[in-house]
């Protein structure tokens, strides 16, 4: 079975072709799509500005982590159905859409970078208190607003390179 | 035509906004700013009025001694910029759409009750304090729903782009 006739049979199952056929679905998921993504990139991006010592320096990191990652991983759930949802009305353009496949890398590459902190350099969150996070937390927070700033863009130039109503 | 639809052909025409038509990156990259920002004032409006509702723990040590919000002002000024970049380059599809309107008339709505806001919630919320949080919530809502069925809906005498 090739991508194609995958996508193909995806985008003709009841559902997705329900979407595809209303006016009204495609951007409801999508505005829910936005908005769950919107939590996602502004709640990690407080974790992130916090390890690169840029904002909220007199709280420590642990603590605006503990706040962020609930908000990140429910948002992130709620992205990822409606993202699938809006995909699988239109796969077969999907699947060959370059700033898609873009934005699926720059995803996978935020959770490696995400796991990375988690099984390296953030172990010792905990330990840091209110001083400057260590050098390999500062990159990881780097990479991630590198990263989720980079699927926020393919995701907007998605819009742009399809013949979606933008 | 109506006075808007006028306005709007106007400012089309206008050197700022030929500009930001025929550079082809303005639009998207200032879509993607927009969006960014949208990321980080609606995180943190959505943490702050939940916890002045007391749906989340207020915050105990740091406390809000003064301003609640010190990013939110910077978030929503590169909002204004950037909002405003996109009705100079493209002044039909926003002027003329109804979810632009409706979606204007809440920012200003919202902005007026989150400044409010942040000055009641330095005090132990009462419930009307609560109910002022969650409505500013919801205002917060009703404008990204706006802001994305700009794209969706014209009922205007225009069509949009």
């Amino acid at each position: 079975m090739t991508l194609e006739s995958a996508a193909s049979w995806l985008e003709n199952l009841p559902f997705p072709t329900a979407i595809r056929e209303s006016a009204w679905l495609y951007p409801i998921f999508e505005t829910i799509h936005v908005m769950a993504l919107a939590l996602v990139v502004g709640s990690i991006a407080t974790v992130d500005l916090r390890l690169l010592g840029v904002a909220r320096r007199n709280q420590p990191a642990w603590r605006i982590a503990q706040q962020a990652l609930p908000w990140t991983w429910i948002a992130f759930a709620v992205a990822v159905v409606t993202g699938a949802l809006l995909f699988s009305s239109q796969a077969v353009k999907y699947v060959d859409n370059v700033p898609f496949r873009i934005k699926l890398v720059l995803l996978a590459l935020a959770g490696i970078n995400m796991a990375a902190f988690q099984f390296g350099a953030g172990r010792t969150i905990n330990t840091w208190g209110e001083g400057q996070a260590p050098t390999g937390a500062r990159i990881a927070g780097a990479l991630s607003l590198v990263f989720w700033i980079g699927v926020v863009a393919a995701g907007r130039w998605i819009g742009f390179a399809s013949n979606n109503p933008f | 035509m109506s006075v808007v639809g006028q306005f709007a052909d106007w400012l089309s025409n206008t050197p700022p906004s030929q500009l930001i038509q025929n550079v082809v990156w303005v639009v998207p990259t200032t879509q993607i700013v927009h969006i960014l920002a949208i990321a980080a004032v609606f995180y943190l409006m959505a943490v702050f009025d939940l916890q002045v509702m007391g749906v989340l723990a207020r915050p105990t040590n740091t406390g809000w001694s003064r301003d609640p919000l010190p990013w939110l002002w910077w978030g929503l000024g590169v909002l204004a910029i950037s909002g405003l970049i996109l009705i100079i380059g493209e002044p039909k599809r926003e002027l003329t759409s109804w979810p632009f309107r409706i979606k204007m008339l809440l920012v200003v709505a919202a902005a007026l009750l989150t400044l409010l806001l942040s000055r009641l919630a330095l005090r132990e919320p009462s419930p009307s304090t609560r109910i002022l949080a969650g409505v500013v919530l919801a205002c917060w809502v009703m404008i990204i729903i706006c802001g994305r069925f700009i794209a969706y809906i014209n009922f205007g005498e225009e069509e949009g782009l």
